[in-house]
C-alpha cells in the first residue's frame, strides 16, 4: 500500500505544465486583491512561463510586485510551484535590468544589522527621526512610514557563544536567524528556556543569514553562498547527534529546507528533513510522553496569525495547541490572510503602500477582536501587524516561556 | 484524547474535522491546495435529479427515501442529512454567513444563463426567487456576466419585462476577485448604491456574485438601505466568491473549534503496525514526515479534488490504493459534455459499509478508517446535484464515528 514519494523537483521549463487554469491562485493572491498593476499569479506564473521557455522576455517590473508569500502555491490544487516560477522570473528580470538600491540593501540586512547593534543609539535615532527617514526614502528607496525594528543591546550570537549546554539524551541544533540575533533576542531566550525546560541539549552550529530575503528578491547566487556555509554546518550538528534543527522563523525554515533544495539546488536531505519549529518539536516529545511542561494561569487573549511561510512549510500551527494549554488564556486564529510585509516588500517605497493595503484585512480583524497580543512566529508579520493595529506582537515561544511554571530540578 | 486525522480540506473534510472536534476528539485537518468550493455556486444541493431521465424533485429530503441502498444518503439515513443541514446553517451562521432553506422544499436561484437552478440551501445573498427580480445589473468590463442575455431569458420565463442596467466601476481591477475586494471599501460600494438609487430605486436587482468575501451581508444591507430595494447575487463562472465565503466560514469555525489545520501537506500513504493504520506519511515538497493518529477520515474528493487519480486509463485511490466500485474500465466520459445520463467515470468511488468504513471483499479494510464526501461510491454528484448534501451529511457522520471510535 505504500507509495514512493516524488522527490524530484520540477524545473522551471516544465513546472507550469500541471496548471489547469482553475484560478484558485488568483483568489489566494493578496496582491491581485488590491491592485491591477500585478497581473495575478496565474498570468505572472504559469501563463507567462510558456513564453519564457521559448526565450522571450515575458516579465516587466510588475514581477517585483509578487511578494513571494507562496499563498498561490499553497492553494494550488495541481501543486504548480507558482511562486517559485515567479522567483525564477524575478531572477531573470534582475539579470536584465538590475536591482534597485532598496532591494539590495534590505536583502543584505544581515551585513548591516550587526553595525546597527554596535551603534545602537545612533541607529535608533536614525530610524525614529523623521528627517533621516525622509533621506533614506529619497536616497535608498526605503519607505519612511514602514515599520523598522529596533536593534538589540546584546546580540543573541554572543549569548549562544557563551552558552554551556547540559548534556542530555536528546540533542538539537538551534538556528535562531538574523532577526533574533540583532533585533529581537528575547525570542531566542524564550526558545532556549522552553528547550531547557524540556530537558534537551541545545547546540549552536555556526550560522549565517539563511538567505530568505535574497531568495525573495531573486538573488539565488548570493543566497546559495550563505547556505553553502549553513547547510554543511548544520550537517555537522546532525553528525554530532542532533535529531532536530530548531528554526524559530518560518521564512528561515523554508530557506533551509525547501528552497535550499528546489531553488538553490543544494544537497542536504538529512538537514532539510530535520528542520522544525520549536513548538512542533516539543509536540513531538510530548507525544512520545517525555514532556511535563506546566503553565501558570495567565489571563490573556491572544490572536494567532498564521504566517504565509508557516502555511507553506506544511507543519500546521503547532503553537496554537500549546498556547491553549495556558490556563486562563483565550486563543483564536485570525485566518485573515497575508499581513503584506513579506520580508523586504513592506519596507520599500515602491511596494510599501501595497503591503499596507494587503495587511488591512488582518488589521481590521484585529481591531474587531481587540486581543491583548498578536502571536506569530514570523518577525515580519509581527512588525507589520503591530504597525497596522497598534497591538503588541510576540513569538509564541515568548508567551509560553513567560507562562512556564518553574520547576525545581 | 482520541486523535482524528482528516485528509482533505473541502466541505466534507472541514465538516468531518469540525464534527470530530465537537465530539471531543483532537482533530487535525491535512490538505493540499483548497477544496473545490471556488468552482461551485456556494449553494448547497441535496438532490435534484435522482433519475437520469427524470424530472427535478421538488422535495429533496423526501426524495432521499427512494434511493438505492448503496447511495451515500442511504448509508447515513435521512435524519442525519436533515441534522447535517441544520448544523451547517448554525455553524456558518456563527461566522456571519447566513444560509436559507432546510432541504424540505427546493429553492430557485437565477443562473448566469438566465435559467433557474434548484437547490436546497442558498446563501442569504442569493435567497430571492428569480420570479421577483425586476432588474439585471451588469458590470462594465466584467466579462463573465451578460445582463442582456440573462434578462431576456428570465423575462421569457416569468412572462414580464426585466430591465437591464450597466454599472461602470472606476478604473482598476475588474475581474471577480478584484471587484469583490474593491467592494469592501465604502467609496466603491457607495458608488454602486448611488447608481442603483438613481436607476432602480426600490427595485429587486440581480447582480453578479461579486460581493466581498468578508462582510458580504453587511455590505449588501448597506447598499439596499441606500437604494430602498433588494439585491440578489447571481452565481456565475469560477472563481466563485460565494464558494469562498462558504469555505472561509467553515474553516474559521473549524479553527475556533480547535481543529489543527495543516495546509500544504500531501498524505502519501499509511503507516502500518500489526495490520492497523497508526499514522500517515506526509510530504511537503522535498520534505516528508510521519503523523500519528488513532483514526483517519478520507475526504480527498473525486477526480477534481484529487482523491482519485487516473493513470493509463485506470483509476486509483490516491492515498491507500483502496478498491473502487462503479466503474472498472472503458471510456471515462460520455460522448456529450452535458450528458443527462452522466459521465461513466463519475460513478466510480470507494464503497463503504454502514459505518462509512471503506470495504474490501465484503469487510472493512480497516476499523479506524472512514470515508466521506465525493470519493464515495454509489452516486454521481454532478448528475444528481447531490454533492453538497452528501459532503455535509457523510462528513458529519464520519467525523463523529471517528471521534467515538466504534468497533
Amino acid at each position: 500500500m505504500k507509495r514512493k514519494p516524488i522527490t524530484e523537483p520540477l524545473r522551471p521549463d516544465t513546472m507550469f505544465d500541471p496548471c489547469i487554469k482553475c484560478t484558485i491562485c488568483v483568489t489566494a493572491c493578496p496582491v491581485a486583491q488590491i491592485t491591477d498593476k500585478f497581473p495575478g499569479p496565474k498570468q505572472a506564473g504559469p501563463d507567462a512561463q510558456r513564453f519564457r521557455t521559448r526565450g522571450e522576455p515575458a516579465e516587466g517590473d510588475w514581477i517585483n510586485l509578487c511578494t513571494g508569500c507562496l499563498r498561490c502555491q499553497v492553494d494550488c490544487p495541481a501543486e504548480v510551484p507558482i511562486a517559485e516560477i515567479n522567483l525564477y522570473a524575478k531572477q531573470r528580470y534582475a539579470a536584465r535590468k538590475g536591482r534597485d538600491v532598496a532591494t539590495h540593501m534590505l536583502s543584505h540586512a544581515h551585513l548591516i544589522s550587526p553595525w546597527g547593534v554596535r551603534f545602537r543609539w545612533l541607529a535608533g535615532l536614525m530610524l525614529r527621526w523623521r528627517l533621516s527617514r525622509w533621506f533614506a526614502e529619497k536616497l535608498f528607496g526605503i519607505d519612511r512610514q514602514a515599520p523598522m525594528p529596533p536593534f538589540a543591546k546584546k546580540r543573541f550570537r554572543d549569548v549562544a557563544r557563551d552558552y554551556r549546554a547540559k548534556p542530555a539524551k536528546r540533542k538539537v541544533a538551534y538556528f535562531y536567524g538574523c532577526f533574533t540575533d540583532c533585533n529581537d533576542p528575547a525570542v531566542g531566550h524564550a526558545v532556549l528556556k522552553l528547550l531547557e525546560a524540556a530537558g534537551v541539549e541545545v547546540m549552536f552550529p555556526e550560522q549565517q543569514c539563511c538567505g530568505a530575503a535574497l531568495i525573495g528578491s531573486g538573488n539565488f547566487a548570493a543566497a546559495r553562498k550563505q547556505n553553502e556555509v549553513n547547510i554543511p554546518a548544520l550537517q555537522q550538528a546532525v553528525d554530532a547527534g542532533c535529531e532536530a534543527i530548531i528554526v524559530g522563523s518560518p521564512s528561515c525554515a523554508l530557506a533551509l529546507s525547501r528552497e535550499a533544495h528546489d531553488l538553490l539546488e543544494l544537497d542536504g536531505d538529512e538537514v532539510f528533513n530535520r528542520v522544525i519549529d520549536p513548538l512542533g518539536y516539543l509536540s513531538r516529545l510530548d507525544e512520545a510522553g517525555e514532556l511535563n511542561l506546566r503553565f501558570r494561569e495567565t489571563k490573556l487573549f491572544a490572536a494567532f496569525h498564521e504566517a504565509c511561510h508557516l502555511a507553506a512549510l506544511g507543519w500546521g500551527m503547532s503553537a496554537v495547541p500549546w498556547l491553549r494549554r495556558i490556563p486562563g488564556a483565550t486563543v483564536r486564529v485570525l485566518d485573515a490572510g497575508c499581513c503584506g510585509l513579506a520580508g523586504t516588500y513592506g519596507l520599500k517605497r515602491k511596494t510599501a503602500p501595497f503591503a499596507r493595503a494587503i495587511g488591512q484585512n488582518v488589521a481590521d480583524r484585529i481591531a474587531q477582536w481587540e486581543p491583548d497580543v498578536v502571536v506569530s512566529e514570523c518577525e515580519g508579520c509581527r512588525m507589520q501587524l503591530t504597525h497596522l493595529s497598534g497591538v503588541p506582537a510576540k513569538h509564541p515561544a515568548q508567551i509560553l516561556a513567560d507562562a512556564l511554571e518553574e520547576t525545581d530540578k | 484524547m482520541r486523535r482524528v486525522l482528516v485528509i482533505g480540506g473541502g466541505i466534507a473534510g472541514l465538516t468531518a474535522a469540525l464534527s470530530a472536534a465537537r465530539a471531543g476528539a483532537d482533530a487535525t485537518l491535512l490538505q493540499v491546495g483548497q477544496g473545490a468550493h471556488h468552482l461551485f455556486s456556494g449553494c448547497v444541493d441535496v438532490l435534484t435529479y435522482p433519475q437520469a431521465d427524470g424530472e427535478a424533485v421538488a422535495q429533496p429530503l423526501t426524495a432521499l427515501a427512494d434511493l438505492r441502498d448503496d447511495h451515500p444518503y442511504a448509508k447515513v439515513g435521512v435524519e442525519a442529512v436533515r441534522e447535517a443541514l441544520a448544523e451547517f446553517k448554525q455553524i456558518v451562521g456563527e461566522q456571519d454567513l447566513t444560509y436559507v432553506g432546510d432541504g424540505e422544499n427546493q429553492k430557485r436561484v437565477l443562473t448566469a444563463m438566465g435559467t433557474f437552478r434548484h437547490t436546497a440551501l442558498t446563501p442569504a445573498t442569493m435567497a430571492i426567487d428569480p420570479a421577483e427580480i425586476d432588474v439585471v445589473c451588469g458590470l462594465a468590463h466584467f466579462r463573465n456576466f451578460a445582463e442582456s442575455m440573462i434578462a431576456a431569458e428570465l423575462s421569457r420565463r416569468i412572462g414580464r419585462p426585466v430591465k437591464t442596467l450597466l454599472f461602470t466601476l472606476e478604473k482598476g481591477r475588474r475581474d471577480a476577485v478584484g471587484i469583490s475586494s474593491r467592494l469592501r471599501r465604502e467609496e466603491e460600494f457607495s458608488a454602486l448604491a448611488e447608481f442603483l438609487a438613481a436607476e432602480a430605486k426600490g427595485a429587486t436587482v440581480a447582480l453578479p456574485a461579486v460581493l466581498p468575501v468578508e462582510n458580504a451581508e453587511a455590505i449588501k444591507a448597506q447598499i439596499e438601505e441606500h437604494f430602498g430595494g433588494r439585491l440578489v447575487e447571481v452565481p456565475g463562472l469560477p472563481p466563485s466568491l460565494a464558494g469562498l465565503r462558504l469555505m472561509k466560514a467553515l474553516r474559521r469555525a473549524a479553527l475556533d473549534a480547535s481543529v489543527a489545520s495543516v495546509p500544504n501537506a500531501r498524505a502519501i500513504g499509511p503507516v502500518e503496525e500489526n495490520g492497523r493504520i497508526v499514522g500517515i506519511n506526509v510530504q511537503t515538497g522535498n520534505v516528508s514526515r510521519e503523523l500519528r493518529t488513532d483514526a483517519i477520515v478520507l475526504a480527498t474528493g473525486h477526480l477534481v479534488g484529487g482523491g482519485l487519480v487516473s493513470a493509463r486509463g485506470r483509476l486509483r485511490e490516491a492515498v491507500f490504493g483502496l478498491p473502487l466500485r462503479g466503474w472498472s474500465r472503458g471510456p471515462f466520459f460520455a460522448e456529450r459534455f452535458l450528458a443527462t445520463e452522466g459521465h461513466p467515470v463519475l460513478q466510480a468511488g470507494v464503497p463503504v459499509d454502514a459505518h462509512l468504513h471503506p470495504v474490501k471483499d465484503g469487510g472493512a479494510v480497516c476499523r479506524n478508517l472512514y470515508a466521506c464526501g465525493d470519493i464515495l461510491a454509489g452516486f454521481d454528484p454532478y448528475r444528481e446535484r447531490s454533492g453538497g448534501g452528501v459532503a455535509l451529511s457523510t462528513g458529519m457522520v464520519a467525523g463523529r464515528l471517528a471521534a467515538r471510535g466504534e468497533s
